[in-house]
């Protein structure tokens, strides 16, 4: 009885997804009428083990935040497990921004259950509510700041890698054959 | 991966006979039908107004309940300065047209063609007795159409109704809708309804203003050329004219019939085809470019053909509707056919 009451009124989902939308960077600064609102343009999902999300190559329509359950993203095709996120992880984000294709494959290991939020839906609630929209747009930006500040840093650590390689590759092959090397400029 | 492959010849052969199975069931209940999609199509294009309000801070009941009170008013207004006049006009057509004035041009154009064609055998046309069974057959079918009284009344409830709670609920509609969509199938879904969305909004939203712009413009001008029935001829010009081509010649041509007939004289052919030349070049380089995203491109074959369908199948809200249910299927049709290759499912 009280389950099926539950279900009607939904009250025990409504606080579980409080609680999740908390957890999430993107969500953390909303208060409950702003959650309210983000709640009902969210989508849940419940997958089965070992059901795909989402292919690598798709086109990427928005994000899924994890309420139970693991879910792997896998490289393909050379199967690399790049990451495993579990309760309160949230991945794909960055299709909310741009319709880029998916960079890997999202795999249920268990059952999930999974709150998609799609940039149709983010359009059209900036569009209705452009205060709540910048609410979520900002911590979005700044993730996405966030990560290609670490990506320019992994790039600049390769490239001064790279250039110690590359000195230490033209200082041996002049050790060894002089200037002939075509490949030494 | 854990999923079987289905042929995908079985999958169509499926998805055809479902798509009979579903056409058979709606075209069984088809008078709802047209309700619930006039309903749904009248919210669709009011749905960025309500949007417009809920940016204001609004939240969506008072905003609709604007937006709804508004276009009512609108309607009600328009409905009150004009219902005498087509009521008048339309009597008018029903009671029949002044048949002398329109036997003098008969018998004019008769005698002119029974010595031109006299040459080839033609002798004694008897225009008059074609043109007065035309008339009188074809005007009573176009009143017979137009669905009786009571019906009307329980119409022009349903549908606002439906309009409503569609206006409201949408949303929530919608996706309630999609929670029902398999997995494998979600993103895909999400993704064709957002590009169908994109592309017949502006469509759609185009289309009615355009309609609306030749409309007014058909009876001042008609008015103005002095031109009987001009409110029911302009509304019939600016619905005819989401057909391309064809549309206006049907609007002009029924100006100038109506003012032959009913004048008896040819003095005011040239200045309604002029006219209806005039509004035409308005709307094609005034209107049209504005408001119509050009990538919803009709056929005018495949449009004639839809009007026929609907027509026999739906009445006349059926060639109300044809235009714009197609513009839907079609965009539906060719995003899914786009997505389903980008996302391998087929």
């Amino acid at each position: 009885m009280d389950s099926f009451w539950g279900n009607i009124f939904k009250r025990q989902d409504q606080q579980d997804i409080y609680t999740l939308l908390k957890k999430v960077p993107l969500f953390g600064a909303m208060n409950r009428r702003e959650m309210d609102a983000v709640e009902r343009i969210m989508h849940r999902r419940d997958y089965r083990a070992g059901e795909v999300i989402f292919r690598q190559g798709e086109p990427g329509v928005g994000m899924y935040v994890v309420q139970h359950g693991l879910v792997e993203i896998i490289y393909e095709p050379s199967g690399q497990v790049l990451a495993e996120l579990r309760d309160g992880d949230f991945f794909g984000e960055i299709a909310l921004l741009n319709e880029t294709p998916r960079s890997a494959t999202a795999t249920a290991t268990t059952a999930c259950t999974l709150w998609g939020l799609f940039q149709p839906d983010l359009l059209d609630l900036l569009e209705r509510d452009p205060r709540l929209g910048v609410k979520l747009l900002l911590p979005l930006a700044q993730i996405a700041g966030q990560r290609l500040i670490r990506a320019d840093a992994q790039m600049q650590a390769l490239r001064e890698e790279l250039a110690e390689h590359e000195a230490e590759k033209k200082h041996r092959s002049e050790t060894h054959d002089g200037a002939k090397n075509p490949f030494v400029d | 991966m854990m999923e079987q492959r289905i042929p995908l010849w079985i999958k169509v052969v499926l998805l055809g006979g479902l798509g009979v199975g579903v056409l058979w069931v709606l075209a069984s209940v088809r008078g709802v039908v047209t309700l619930v999609v006039l309903g749904a199509l009248l919210a669709y294009l009011c749905d960025p107004l309500v949007n417009r309000l809920e940016a204001r801070g609004l939240s969506r009941l008072p905003a609709t309940i604007i937006v709804f009170g508004g276009i009512s008013l609108v309607i009600v207004t328009a409905l009150w300065l004009f219902f005498p006049a087509v009521a008048v006009q339309a009597r008018a057509i029903q009671t029949g047209f002044d048949m002398e004035r329109a036997r003098a041009v008969v018998e004019e154009v008769e005698t002119v063609l029974e010595t031109r064609l006299a040459a080839v055998g033609v002798q004694d046309l008897d225009l008059m007795s074609s043109v007065q069974d035309f008339v009188t057959t074809h005007v009573n079918d176009v009143l017979n159409y137009v669905p009786g009284v009571l019906s009307l009344v329980t119409q022009l409830v349903i549908i606002p109704f439906i309009m409503f709670f569609l206006l409201k609920d949408g949303r929530r509609i919608k996706k309630g809708f999609i929670t029902l969509v398999p997995n494998r199938y979600f993103e895909f879904t999400l993704t064709v309804l957002h590009k169908t969305d994109v592309q017949l909004g502006n469509y759609l939203r185009g289309q009615l203003i355009a309609s609306l712009v030749v409309a007014a413009l058909s009876i001042v001008a008609l008015w103005l050329l002095g031109v009987d029935y001009f409110v029911l001829i302009g509304l019939f010009a600016g619905l005819t004219n989401m057909i391309p081509y064809l549309g206006p010649i049907a609007g002009a041509s029924l100006a100038v019939l109506v003012s032959i007939i009913t004048t008896g004289s040819l003095a005011t052919v040239l200045p309604i085809i002029i006219a209806f030349v005039v509004i035409q070049a308005i709307d094609n380089a005034g209107v049209q470019p504005l408001v119509l995203a050009r990538n919803v491109e009709l056929h005018p074959l495949l449009i004639l053909l839809t009007l026929i369908l609907a027509g026999n199948y739906f009445g006349v809200l059926g060639l109300l509707l044809a235009v714009p249910i197609t513009a839907v299927l079609k965009v539906f049709i060719q995003e899914t056919l786009a997505n389903l290759r980008s996302y391998r499912l087929a």
